[in-house]
């Protein structure tokens, strides 16, 4: 059975990494991202966004080291998979093209992917082992019972996007609602730079929110009555902002209030996001998954809180393990694998060299 | 192989730290977070026995440690966001990058001349620091690729006996609690200052423009309405195009730029590009697809303008709205002077939490 799985390789760089995977069917064998933070180092992790950028010069290096993880070389890989968007058109271009370059070298079957449905499928991941992160992916055997999943609700937050997905079933998809101005993670960025925490303020705030109590700072709760299904952040940002001068000015140190206020801003983002998750699937009463995916998950707070309103509905919860929710290579070498099920994939030297990058590809 | 209880004989204990570090010599010594290994930062020789314990580290700067303020002081310079850490959260589990005031090298100074600070708050370690009277080196006390340690005697029997020759010092502390590595937080990266020099060069260069529009806005919409009013008037039919926005984090330039999206007929959702640097939306006008481009400077540098995508889409002669624009006004202007394109400015102030006024000039 293993040895029919398809061997993946897999390029993503639509964002500030270079990242490239190796994939047998839906198992990582090898995911390197070009900065990766050795949890280790101490700040090795911290540069500027020009010195990560450089896919041209990172490319080649990713991409040996990761077949060399993997164990493999160009020759085993059975197809090649790259995201075509959405992302900035400079980045886009580079890993495109050197996967279609390979591809067509090497005679190999080539796959474009949308970078954020790599995000809504990650829950589906699976370990060099072949064990899934969530229990609800232990129930789905390989080539039976995936459709046991669907219909799902996808929700996806990192710090570009914030969107509700109906998702019928693999390959067929609904966007119910996105952000009108700020993602979640750009929210809580921002609102880290306002409370001068340096760079990266959000995760600070998600720590910082920790310590802090519920109920003594409060923030109004983002689209609360909108009735649909989108988000907003900016009015949140602007009363940080805003409760944030009025609390300096009473001339009290803000470390006397700053954690009470982390933890109002994180009850009020989390609570806007429970609100429209639950619409979601209200409205949608045959979802039988909810499907998370994007960097914000990287709180564990927000992942934890989210899963126990997806349970309360009977709902499964599926969520891909912490190197993969962020931006990488392999979410998008698995939505490759599901497009290899579907027969959708390029074979001729033409049709490959004819797929173009689209910046603001969406759902 | 030395080592002393630092709960037994303080004194002893930091008597003989101050010996080895004065001689170049390496010590495992505790911090809130975890055990870490020093040696003096400011001397190249025991940065150099520290690398052949670190070994395999690629080109990763290491932090260093500080006995207080003062001491940090001489070594970086702190801004207005690392003083705002130093006063609110120091000492504690948080490495402050500040940029290097030149008196340390490499590997405590990383290639953009910055350096980690850690302020650790553990009794111990700061006495031990103030007596010895410079920076020590501040990284987590296993060899490379392996876990942090907690305990000493577990160190020991982890590490390659070639490595556990390399420290003249174990300064033991029992089993420190299992926390995290410290959070580390660059304060050399979209400084306040850069935006407010930025803001500055802007709000000068605009007394030489005509002032087209003064408008208060008690809301949102209205601040949209205005933007749609605007693009009406002033944008469509002139392109290529720049609007240059100006306004503090939440003042509504996103606002403005989705009412000017309105006014094209834009039928995506116009939102925030800060995070994705460039959004390009196409509309139709007069039966030609056209494309807006609505970009964000917030997460660039400065070299990166010329990449970002602004100069193809003047030469494709599209609307280019920029906020933050004041960030790198003068880079902006020279090039709109360049490629004889007409750049309005819009400069959005918070009057209260809902009322904004806004400045357009031509």
């Amino acid at each position: 059975m293993d040895n029919k799985q398809p061997l993946i390789l897999a390029f993503d760089t639509s964002c500030d990494d270079t990242s490239v995977a190796v994939l047998k069917g839906r198992k990582v064998l090898s995911s390197v991202v070009s900065s990766q933070v050795d949890i280790h180092a101490e700040w090795g992790g911290v540069v500027p966004d020009i010195a990560r950028r450089e896919h041209e010069k990172n490319i080649p290096m990713v991409y040996d080291e990761a077949l060399k993880k993997a164990k493999v070389s160009i020759e085993d890989i059975d197809y090649i998979v790259a995201t075509y968007g959405p992302g900035l058109a400079i980045d886009l271009e580079i890993g495109l093209n050197f996967a279609k370059d390979l591809a067509i070298k090497y005679s190999k079957p080539f796959i474009p992917v949308n970078h954020m449905e790599g995000h809504l499928l990650s829950g589906l991941l699976e370990n060099s082992k072949g064990t899934a992160f969530t229990e609800d992916v232990e129930k789905v055997k390989e080539g039976e019972g995936l459709e046991e999943l669907f219909p799902a609700i996808g929700l996806l937050i990192s710090g570009k996007h914030t969107e509700l997905i109906y998702v019928k079933k693999v390959g067929d998809y609904l966007k119910l609602g996105q952000t009108l101005d700020d993602a979640v993670g750009e929210a809580f960025d921002k609102v880290g730079r306002i409370l001068n925490f340096g760079y990266p303020g959000g995760p600070t705030l998600t720590e910082f929110a920790k310590k802090g109590k519920s109920g003594v700072i409060e923030f109004p709760i983002p689209m609360k009555n909108s009735n649909d299904l989108n988000f907003s952040y900016s009015g949140l940002k602007t009363a940080a902002l805003y409760k944030t001068k009025e609390l300096r000015e009473e001339g009290r140190k803000d470390k006397e209030w700053v954690y009470d206020f982390c933890r109002g801003f994180m009850d009020a983002i989390l609570e806007s996001l429970v609100i429209k998750l639950e619409s979601a699937i209200q409205e949608y009463g045959d979802v039988r998954s909810v499907f998370v995916g994007g960097g914000v998950f990287n709180s564990e707070e927000i992942l934890r809180e989210i899963g126990r309103v997806v349970r309360s509905y009977g709902l499964n919860y599926l969520y891909p393990a912490k190197e993969y929710r962020g931006d990488n290579a392999a979410m998008v070498g698995l939505v490759g694998y599901y497009k290899i099920q579907l027969g959708d994939y390029l074979v001729e030297k033409e049709g490959i060299e004819k797929v173009d990058r689209v910046p603001r590809l969406t759902f | 192989m030395n080592i002393i209880d630092t709960k037994k004989d303080k004194d002893l204990a930091i008597k003989k730290t101050v010996e080895v570090l004065n001689n170049g010599g390496l010590i495992v010594y505790p911090t809130e977070t975890c055990y870490g290994l020093g040696g003096d930062a400011t001397n190249p020789e025991a940065l150099k026995k520290l690398m052949q314990y670190k070994k395999l580290r690629g080109s990763k700067p290491i932090s260093i440690a500080v006995a207080n303020r003062k001491m940090a002081e001489e070594y970086v310079d702190i801004n207005e966001m690392a003083d705002n850490l130093y006063e609110n959260y120091l000492p504690g589990p948080i490495t402050v990058i500040s940029m290097s005031k030149g008196k340390l090298v490499p590997p405590v100074v990383s290639m953009q001349n910055s350096v980690g600070v850690r302020y650790p708050d553990y009794l111990f370690t700061l006495e031990m620091l103030e007596q010895f009277g410079k920076p020590i080196t501040a990284t987590s006390a296993n060899v490379s690729y392996k876990s942090p340690p907690y305990d000493i005697q577990q160190l020991i029997k982890d590490l390659p006996k070639k490595s556990l020759e390399l420290i003249d010092l174990f300064l033991d502390a029992g089993t420190l609690p299992k926390n995290q590595p410290s959070t580390v937080l660059d304060t050399t990266l979209n400084q306040l200052s850069v935006l407010r020099q930025g803001r500055v060069e802007f709000e000068d260069a605009l007394v030489k423009n005509k002032k087209i529009e003064e408008i208060k806005t008690k809301t949102p919409k209205e601040t949209i309405a205005l933007g749609e009013k605007f693009a009406k008037e002033y944008l469509t039919g002139h392109q290529p195009v720049v609007v240059a926005l100006s306004g503090e984090l939440g003042a509504g330039k996103t606002q403005f730029a989705k009412g000017v999206g309105k006014a094209l007929g834009v039928e995506e959702v116009v939102n925030s590009p800060t995070y994705t640097i460039i959004n390009e939306y196409n509309y139709t006008e007069e039966n030609k697809e056209r494309v807006l481009a609505h970009m964000d400077t917030w997460k660039l540098q400065e070299e990166e303008l010329e990449h970002s995508g602004l100069i193809q889409n003047l030469e494709e002669g599209n609307i280019v709205l920029i906020e933050w624009a004041d960030k790198f006004y003068q880079e902006i202007s020279a090039l709109c002077d360049n490629m004889n394109v007409p750049i309005y400015k819009v400069v959005i102030k918070y009057l209260s939490l809902e009322e904004r006024n806004i400045e357009i000039y031509g």
